[in-house]
């Protein structure tokens, strides 16, 4: 979303509301996909939902400084909320295993055997990631953010997150392989 | 936002099997022997964690009501829109507000300097600063006469209006033997009329004994055109005073001219011959003093006392020789009486006359017209502008400058120690 999310100094309030419903549709547009990314992070869901909370209020303060030309506004959002989640990791220094989703047990029940227990182990070799290397899947199969966005968020260069997500897909699959 | 790719590339094969998950992700088929990947980015995106849909809820009335804090209030959004100004976009307000200050200081100063150049009314003179008040105890005659009798001269003439005097026992005359030789020398017409009263300093008993020697500073300001005229007024006012010019000089440089002058000043008319300098022009500055020789004036009299008490004595005694020897003596000692009896009165001439004049030196300052405004004025003020404005711009510079560096490499030190931590909380999480 490349738009300005602060209307000028001297705004018309037609200006002004055009401003609050673009903000208003940069947070819709990617509430869930923060609070996945912190979620999958932290490992906490009262954290991640704080987080979260606490990365959007940040950006809707910080609205007027956000620069179009310095990157895309879903990267901005994202970069925000990384700094709100590695505070709180600062802060308690811990990493609390996710509590299971209800919707994750249903879905549990009614899958192939063969698919739970692949499912299972996938589990057990995120949890055995680094955190950065957590992050990475975070970033892309929580949040669906492209290469391109990884790289501005984590402030590396696009190839560099590329082979860093690829090392993570390989350990994962590798894990993966051993567990099965 | 930074570390855009700059040439490097990754391998093709691992270009591929990211491409391969992005297919994937985005539910396209993928080649038959990238499935195994394919499916387990899926499989990661499924264990993508949910939010709690009440949670959600009540986050989407927060954003729709703007994050309201707990008892927010304009402070808070005044807060937020200073927060929101970017670091750089101050500068320009700061340097504004600096250069500001500097003019308003500079320009203080300047009205402080005016002030202190506008016109000095003399110091009113102390009563009995210089003059010495008769308590009685013998007739006072003036310094002048005193002196002049002292040293076998006629007293100068008065200056109409002058009335200060001084209380100086005059010398008492008294009956003297002289030879024929000491005669010829004139010290005989002298010292029947100098010497002085017996027992006494030669002040009257009672009277104070202060005497000073004055001297003032003084400073005009005028049109230059004006600088020659108000010196050769200053002169006339000296000559008129009895006062002699001991040195003039005048200088001129482009439109400003200066004079000096060293005028010396019979005490007696010191005071109105300021009275009458400070009228020529604007006074820019005027100070006096005065040092006290009573002391070394009574000294100088009593050294002449005994000198010529003491050639007086050799005289009756010359008179009294029994043989011509014995006279040859004594003219020889009188010889030498003559010659400390001229070093006594040329002491006592030299502090008398400290006391007799006084000096003042005198600078009068000349300004450009104040009048009419010329072309070439215009351009000497826009000169005067411009140097001001680069001035000032150059101070405010010197200040702005360099606290901007520092409060930039702190704000960058601070930003990377703060990068820096939370980097590392992903290392040691």
């Amino acid at each position: 979303m490349e738009q300005t999310l602060a209307a000028p100094a001297g705004q018309l309030p037609q200006e002004a509301e055009q401003a609050r419903l673009a903000f208003e549709a940069l947070y819709r547009a990617n509430r869930d996909e923060v609070y996945a990314y912190v979620a999958g992070l932290l490992r906490d869901r009262t954290a991640a939902e704080d987080v979260t909370a606490l990365a959007f209020e940040r950006a809707y303060r910080k609205r007027r400084r956000f620069d179009p030309a310095r990157g895309s506004a879903r990267a901005w959002i994202f970069g925000i909320a990384r700094n709100a989640a590695l505070d709180e990791l600062r802060r308690r220094q811990r990493s609390a295993r996710l509590a299971a989703d209800p919707e994750d047990d249903r879905a549990a029940v009614a899958e192939d055997a063969e698919v739970a227990l692949r499912r299972a182990a996938l589990r057990e070799a995120i949890g055995s990631l680094e955190p950065r290397e957590r992050e990475l899947v975070a970033l892309k199969f929580f949040a669906g953010l492209a290469n391109s966005e990884i790289a501005a968020v984590l402030g590396v260069s696009e190839s560099n997150a590329g082979t860093r997500l690829h090392r993570t897909i390989e350990k994962l699959r590798r894990a993966c392989d051993e567990a099965s | 936002m930074r570390l855009r790719d700059h040439g490097d590339e990754m391998a093709p094969e691992l270009e591929r099997e990211l491409e391969a998950i992005d297919r994937a992700l985005a539910g396209e088929g993928v080649d038959a022997e990238l499935a195994e990947l394919a499916s387990l980015a899926t499989d990661l995106r499924d264990q993508r964690p949910q939010a709690d849909e009440s949670w959600a809820a009540e986050l989407d009335e927060r954003a729709e009501a703007g994050f309201p804090r707990a008892g927010g209030s304009r402070l808070h959004d005044l807060l937020d829109r200073v927060r929101a100004i970017r670091p750089i976009r101050l500068i320009a307000p700061a340097g504004a507000a600096a250069s500001l200050l500097v003019a308003v200081v500079v320009g203080i100063s300047v009205l402080r300097e005016d002030a202190a150049d506008s016109p000095v009314q003399p110091a009113a003179q102390e009563p009995g600063a210089a003059v010495q008040g008769d308590d009685g105890g013998g007739e006072p005659i003036p310094l002048d006469e005193a002196i002049e009798r002292e040293l076998g001269e006629g007293a100068e003439p008065a200056v109409p209006g002058s009335e200060k005097s001084f209380s100086v026992r005059g010398p008492e005359t008294g009956p003297g033997a002289l030879s024929a030789e000491d005669a010829g020398s004139g010290a005989a017409a002298r010292s029947s009329d100098v010497l002085p009263p017996p027992g006494g300093s030669g002040l009257a008993p009672g009277a104070s004994k202060r005497l000073l020697d004055r001297s003032a500073q003084l400073t005009l300001t005028t049109r230059t055109e004006r600088v020659g005229e108000v010196s050769d007024e200053a002169i006339s006012i000296a000559e008129r005073a009895g006062g002699i010019v001991v040195s003039s000089q005048l200088s001129e440089r482009g439109r400003r001219a200066e004079a000096t002058l060293q005028l010396s000043i019979p005490t007696r008319n010191l005071d109105s011959t300021l009275d009458a300098l400070t009228d020529l022009a604007t006074v820019r500055s005027f100070s006096e003093g005065a040092v006290d020789i009573t002391k070394p004036f009574v000294s100088a009299q009593d050294r002449l006392k005994d000198t010529r008490a003491e050639r007086k004595q050799l005289l009756a005694a010359l008179a009294q020789a029994g043989s011509d020897t014995e006279a040859e003596s004594i003219r020889k000692q009188l010889r030498d009486a003559r010659r400390r009896i001229s070093r006594a009165e040329a002491d006592f001439k030299r502090i008398a006359d400290r006391a007799r004049r006084s000096d003042v030196f005198l600078t009068v300052s000349g300004r450009p017209d104040q009048g009419g405004w010329s072309l070439g004025d215009a351009v000497d003020d826009a000169g005067d502008v411009l140097r001001t404005g680069a001035g000032i711009a150059l101070v405010t510079a010197a200040v702005v400058v360099p606290l901007a560096l520092l409060l930039t490499a702190a704000w960058l030190v601070l930003s990377a120690a703060r990068r820096y931590r939370r980097e590392r909380a992903l290392d040691e999480g």
